[in-house]
């Protein structure tokens, strides 16, 4: 079993690097191999196979188009239970600092962008709905110190999209449906049954990530493949990414463990034990003072 | 075992990193801007529109050099293009019939502006004002530079692509 664990982080780093269209012709790869060097059973490789590939025709089904469609029904759906921001200086800050991180990202370009927005509450949270609508609490930013600190949320939020999250979230089943099959494959002016039964395979959709993204929360691996993804990025712009282990610093002394993040996401200590090794090399952060400036006018403004 | 990962590797890279010269590829974001550099901070010198062909010239740390019907070229990421055929239909934003009457828009399969407008016809209660507001939160290419200028931040070698 100890060999086996090289062959089984193969196949997820490459099936991150590879990408969703991708996973299963990698997985297929990666178990022949594990299979030929006595690492996997054929059984564990054909599960393996099994399940990557009821995982992987979801995401065939969709295209970044429909992605954006989905997330801007999760936003809008996420909006209903938190007031949005109406500080146009604020956003205005998190649209340049974000952007300026998906850029550096493995997937800078989605169907319609990525945005970003403060959410007005004191609970800490953030939530990235697919395709790159990414929403940010009042409370989550008020836990950075430095930009450094706060470019480091916004960049674990694009390695959920970047990595598309929000659509692994979708049961298998709920695209399986041979007449939603045929709606999706339509590609013309829908009317009637076909436009019903695709409006409630939407809305299904909705609902398994949404459910994820506020009730449940993704599962730690999925938040630590975040994490390594903004740790990247932060190094990719010329961010410190100790940032990131400075807002976890400050996020554990002032997480409730029941309610928002602290209810979908996994401890922050367990987090910064696990991107540790990638922080070896960067020392203190210590933001220039014009830089500091910026970050500490943009949080007096709310 | 070492031997097998490197084969293992150059086999999946083979897969997947290499975008053949000479490839036509769709745009599949709605909007891209082709830059005159692989780089997202270098000058925009030409715009594309989703369901654009474009021919892949090369391709350089996931982006490609490409040229587009009416002979313009540049740079553009590859995460904006797919080898799938888009195809577009004009489809109708009216959720009650979908009848061709009403605002149109472009679209392809699946979830659609038309998918959209039927959620919402059936869900009053969700307000999309915000997330409308959001797409118009668009960042130039100038902000950006200012921006990390201003931050005195450097990007490294292979920063932004």
């Amino acid at each position: 079993m100890r060999r086996a664990i090289p062959v089984f982080a193969l196949i997820g780093i490459l099936a991150v690097f590879a990408g969703c269209k991708m996973l299963e012709v990698v997985t297929e790869v990666g178990t022949a191999v594990g299979v030929a060097t006595g690492t996997l059973s054929t059984s564990q490789a054909d599960s393996i196979n099994k399940t990557t590939s009821a995982v992987g025709k979801v995401f065939d089904k969709l295209t970044p188009e429909n992605e954006y469609y989905i997330g801007r029904s999760v936003g809008a759906t996420i909006l209903k239970s938190y007031k949005p921001c109406d500080n146009a200086n604020v956003n205005l800050y998190l649209n340049v600092l974000g952007q300026t991180l998906a850029m550096a990202s493995d997937r800078p370009e989605t169907f319609g962008g990525y945005r970003f927005l403060m959410l007005d509450t004191d609970e800490i949270n953030a939530f990235a709905a697919p395709g790159g609508l990414i929403f940010v609490s009042r409370g989550l930013i008020k836990c950075c110190k430095s930009e450094d600190a706060l470019a480091s949320v916004l960049a674990h939020e694009v390695g959920h999209v970047q990595l598309m999250h929000g659509l692994k979230a979708i049961k298998t089943s709920r695209l399986k449906d041979a007449a939603v099959t045929a709606a999706l494959e339509a590609g013309k002016n829908l009317g009637g049954e076909q436009l019903a039964q695709l409006t409630t395979a939407f809305e299904g959709t909705l609902s398994d990530i949404t459910s994820t993204l506020v009730n449940s929360g993704y599962s730690r691996s999925l938040e630590i493949e975040a994490d390594a993804v903004a740790v990247t990025i932060l190094k990719r712009v010329g961010y410190n990414p100790n940032g990131l282990k400075e807002m976890l610093s400050e996020m554990a002394s002032r997480l409730k463990p029941d309610k928002g993040f602290g209810k979908t996401h996994p401890d922050p200590k367990d987090r910064i034990q696990a991107i540790e090794s990638q922080l070896k090399d960067s020392g203190e952060v210590k933001s220039p003072a014009s830089r500091q400036a910026r970050f500490e006018k943009a949080l007096a403004s709310f | 075992m070492r031997i097998i990962i490197i084969a293992f590797m150059a086999m999946v890279c083979t897969l997947t990193c290499a975008i053949a010269a000479g490839k036509i590829m769709s745009v599949q974001v709605e909007k891209g801007d082709l830059r005159s550099s692989p780089s997202a901070l270098s000058a925009i010198v030409a715009s594309v529109k989703y369901g654009d062909k474009l021919t892949i010239m090369e391709e350089q740390n996931k982006c490609c050099r490409v040229t587009t019907a009416d002979g313009k070229e540049g740079w553009i990421h590859s995460s904006a293009l797919t080898k799938d055929k888009i195809e577009l239909a004009a489809v109708s934003k009216d959720a009650k019939t979908g009848a061709s009457t009403g605002e149109m828009a472009l679209a392809g399969k699946g979830f659609t502006p038309q998918v959209e407008a039927q959620y919402k016809a059936k869900h009053a209660d969700i307000d999309f004002t915000w997330i409308d507001k959001m797409a118009k939160m668009k960042v130039s290419t100038k902000e950006v530079l200012d921006f990390l200028k201003e931050g005195g931040i450097t990007l490294p070698e292979g920063g932004a692509k």
